[in-house]
């Protein structure tokens, strides 16, 4: 057994069932996680990094950036390996904000398959999901759209 | 001069111009984001964190997560301070992905105020939409965007 040789866990196109939802495991975003977002993305903007504005602000209090939410969807789809070494780029992201989210907030993702078609190039097929972010008190954050390619066959590195 | 003296640069409301092109300012993308990103978000796809199965893809290489263009785009806008202390929230946005984003390449985006409608229950607050391009150094379009976001239309003093 060598590099080589790991059997990847994802789905392949033919794998997924339309209309049937699929939920991840929860995670509890903290400080730290936005402190990391505003240093990786160069987005410092006071609505989550000063707490004298945003109490002044729109929604009175700080709020998670919007793109943090974002990337930790994009996380937890990843970490319940549907994706493992079948999902082969992402094509479009459309993401509505429902609900503002906040520091201490536990969030889940719900993934359910809309549309599937295979693509002219053999291999590939693209699948069109709908996205939805949870807190821990079951209310919707998020609400999208992904359209992703999809392997038909099993990815393998020789 | 105080804490609450200083004045935020972000553009109110009524100061968008509909069709008014900008630029921002450039980011390398190194492979530290990638990795940053990749504890950050909790997304650890073989595409992007195994240089083994990023050589068997179709790009023929590990490539930069759509994600980190994204937020990277966001984080350049930011630093342009046009929406500092002004922006209320993110409601809305899309991303469609056109060219892999690689190690090393150097990114910026062009932006414009698209529409713009003041809100009917919050007459302090409107609604713009943005559409932003982000190119690489080549002049290749590597993605699309429409951003919804809320913006005050008065100036907020700490």
């Amino acid at each position: 057994m060598g590099v080589l040789h790991y059997d990847f866990k994802g789905k392949l196109y033919d794998e997924w069932e339309l209309n049937s939802t699929y939920i991840s495991c929860a995670r509890t975003i903290t400080e730290d996680d936005v402190s990391r977002y505003c240093a990786l993305s160069g987005d410092y903007n006071p609505l989550y990094t000063n707490k004298f504005f945003a109490e002044k602000s729109f929604l009175g209090e700080r709020v998670l950036p919007g793109g943090l939410t974002f990337i930790i969807a994009n996380g937890l789809s990843c970490q319940s390996l549907i994706f493992d070494g079948s999902y082969i780029g992402l094509l479009d992201q459309h993401m509505q904000y429902t609900h503002p989210g906040h520091v201490g907030d536990t969030v889940y993702l719900a993934l359910t398959p809309t549309a599937m078609r295979l693509s002219k190039k053999p291999g590939r097929g693209i699948i069109t999901y709908r996205v939805e972010l949870y807190n821990q008190d079951d209310v919707q954050i998020m609400d999208g759209t992904w359209i992703i390619l999809m392997a038909t066959d099993k990815e393998h590195m020789e | 001069m105080k804490l609450k003296d200083y004045k935020f640069k972000g553009k109110l409301f009524d100061e968008w111009e509909i069709g008014k092109e900008y630029i921002t300012g450039a980011r390398t993308i190194t492979e530290s984001d990638i990795v940053t990103f990749a504890g950050l978000s909790g997304d650890w796809s073989a595409t992007h964190t195994n240089d083994v199965y990023g050589r068997s893809t179709i790009y023929g290489s590990r490539i930069a997560y759509g994600n980190v263009t994204f937020i990277v785009s966001t984080g350049l806008i930011s630093q342009t301070l046009m929406f500092e202390g002004a922006t209320s929230a993110i409601l809305d946005f899309q991303i469609a992905y056109q060219e892999p984003v690689r190690f090393e390449d150097t990114i910026y985006v062009k932006f414009q105020a698209i529409e713009k409608r003041k809100s009917k229950s919050h007459p302090d607050q409107g609604i713009i939409k943005f559409h932003a391009l982000v190119f690489n150094q080549k002049e290749e379009q590597v993605a699309e965007e429409e951003l919804l976001m809320l913006v005050a239309n008065e100036s907020i003093n700490i």
